[in-house]
């Protein structure tokens, strides 16, 4: 029986049980499984005792007059948006649940089932690689299996209809009160005002729901937006202020060889993508595996000479890293770049690197920042996100030979 | 065969598609690892077998061995229909 040094703790403060007995917690955060629980002091001190090397019948010889109290504080959050807070901690101590008071062997369970003790290290070493099914609770899996399994298995949810719901308020006329609006949609609302014209063909390759399409349109520039998805599509044509004669949309498929065909050569001023290319890297379906390069290569035969590709994706870095520390002062923790078993975007050099063999030079490259005059957007989220950037933006040209 | 597993299989195979394989060896067949069946077919048959029984899997039911093959499927079936009569 070992405590992985995978652990960090955290002062809770006091937190009132039952009979307004004040009771101080500390959260136990599991840095790579992202398990956490809040527990007293009493159970701190059964954890010294274990990682001085007693064993259960030990402590429980040692210890006889103790309360052990035990929070379960965990949450999927992404679940409730791909931009929450991806620590996976329900922080507000009036949010918890009821503690459990276990026993000895109860709680060396918990604290088992919960990766804050390790029985078997090789076992605990094997859980960090990818599912080999969507049951499959033995290997963490990626972000893409974990957010899946999720939605399917606990929750049975649609992944279409749930992506659309985490970001768009029901009417689809906005996006909700997230990082999203305040990073993402702030950007790019000037960035169109000031980069597109009448004069301009600007092309929004998977679109989705096309809330950024309409936003493009807005500058007078012609512009098209194209989604394999109908069901988006569908929202697309029918919600929001009437589609605009400068505005089309077109559904077909992306990423094969042969779906852009349709659309001709050296005709587009811009090209658009927004959050898609990471799905080019790490695959929600590995049997659908599509090659970036059949796409870098429509994209490069559709723009004109002088014209651009404007991405804008998960920052490879920072994105889904927990936001921990003080809301002022945050800090987070790395736990993968190189051998990525989590991680779904690709890191800097993977993106850098797909453009460059991909027949682009880098005309301009941003980190993302919120706007902080966006309303009602969580505190910690933005103070993270001001200190850790969570996308990034590139504007690219065809490379000429 | 019983009418449980004979159900079971009947649904599995409408989801699975054309498969060469018998009745008697899909039983046993651990479809996960066979990749027999991609995550969506997965939800796809908890889903239909959920309505066809009229039960409800557990966590434990789904992370359970039994899961991983028919026959396991059936009896886990079994089971809660044995509990509700």
């Amino acid at each position: 029986m070992i405590i992985p040094k995978d652990i960090i703790i955290q002062n809770c403060g006091t937190v009132t049980c039952g009979t307004e007995e004040k009771i101080p917690a500390w959260s136990l955060y599991n840095v790579f499984t992202r398990d956490v629980i809040a527990v007293n002091n009493d159970v701190l001190r059964i954890m010294e005792m274990i990682s001085e090397g007693l064993g259960t019948e030990e402590i429980k010889n040692k210890i006889t007059d103790v309360r052990l109290f035990v929070w379960d504080i965990s949450v999927f959050s992404n679940y409730y948006g791909l931009l929450n807070d991806p620590t996976r901690i329900l922080r507000d101590t009036k949010n918890w649940p009821q503690p459990k008071n276990p026993d000895i062997d109860e709680l060396l369970r918990i604290l088992e089932k919960k990766h804050m003790i390790i029985l078997d290290e090789g076992k605990y070493n094997g859980m960090f690689a990818p599912k080999n099914s969507i049951l499959d609770r033995e290997h963490m899996g990626n972000f893409h299996q974990q957010l899946g399994q999720a939605l399917l298995v606990d929750k049975r949810e649609n992944p279409g209809e749930w992506w659309v719901k985490q970001k768009f308020k029901p009417d689809y006329s906005d996006l909700n009160d997230n990082l999203y609006k305040s990073i993402q949609s702030s950007f790019l609302k000037s960035y169109f005002k000031t980069r597109f014209g009448p004069s301009h063909t600007v092309i929004d390759i998977g679109c989705g729901t096309g809330f950024y399409t309409k936003q493009m349109a807005e500058s007078g520039a012609t512009v098209m937006g194209i989604d394999p998805d109908k069901d988006y599509l569908g929202i697309a044509e029918k919600n929001g202020p009437e589609s605009p004669k400068n505005l089309t949309f077109k559904l077909s498929r992306i990423g094969q060889k042969g779906d852009l065909d349709w659309i001709p050569s050296g005709t587009a001023d811009f090209v658009f993508m927004s959050d898609a290319l990471l799905f080019y890297f790490v695959s929600p379906n590995p049997k659908e595996q599509s090659d970036i390069n059949v796409l870098f290569s429509d994209i490069r035969r559709i723009l004109k000479p002088e014209g651009r590709f404007i991405s804008v994706e998960p920052h490879g870095i920072y994105w889904l890293r927990p936001w921990l520390g003080e809301i002022d002062r945050p800090f987070t923790v790395m736990t993968e770049h190189t051998k990525r078993w989590f991680s779904v975007a690709p890191n800097f050099s993977q993106l850098v690197n797909a453009f460059i063999k991909g027949g682009f030079d880098i005309r301009e490259m941003k980190e993302l920042y919120p706007d902080e005059t966006v309303p009602n957007i969580d505190a910690r989220a933005t103070q993270f996100a001001k200190e850790f950037p969570l996308w990034w933006f590139f504007e690219l040209q065809p490379r000429k030979e | 065969m019983d009418d449980v597993k004979t159900r079971v299989l009947k649904i599995f195979r409408e989801i699975a598609g054309k498969l060469d394989i018998e009745d008697r060896e899909l039983l046993k067949k651990e479809y996960l690892d066979a990749g027999i069946l991609d995550s969506l077919q997965v939800i796809e048959l908890i889903t239909k077998l959920e309505e066809e029984f009229g039960i409800q899997f557990s966590h434990e039911d789904l992370e359970s061995e039994l899961f991983r093959t028919c026959e396991g499927i059936g009896q886990l079936i079994e089971k809660q229909i044995g509990e509700k009569s």
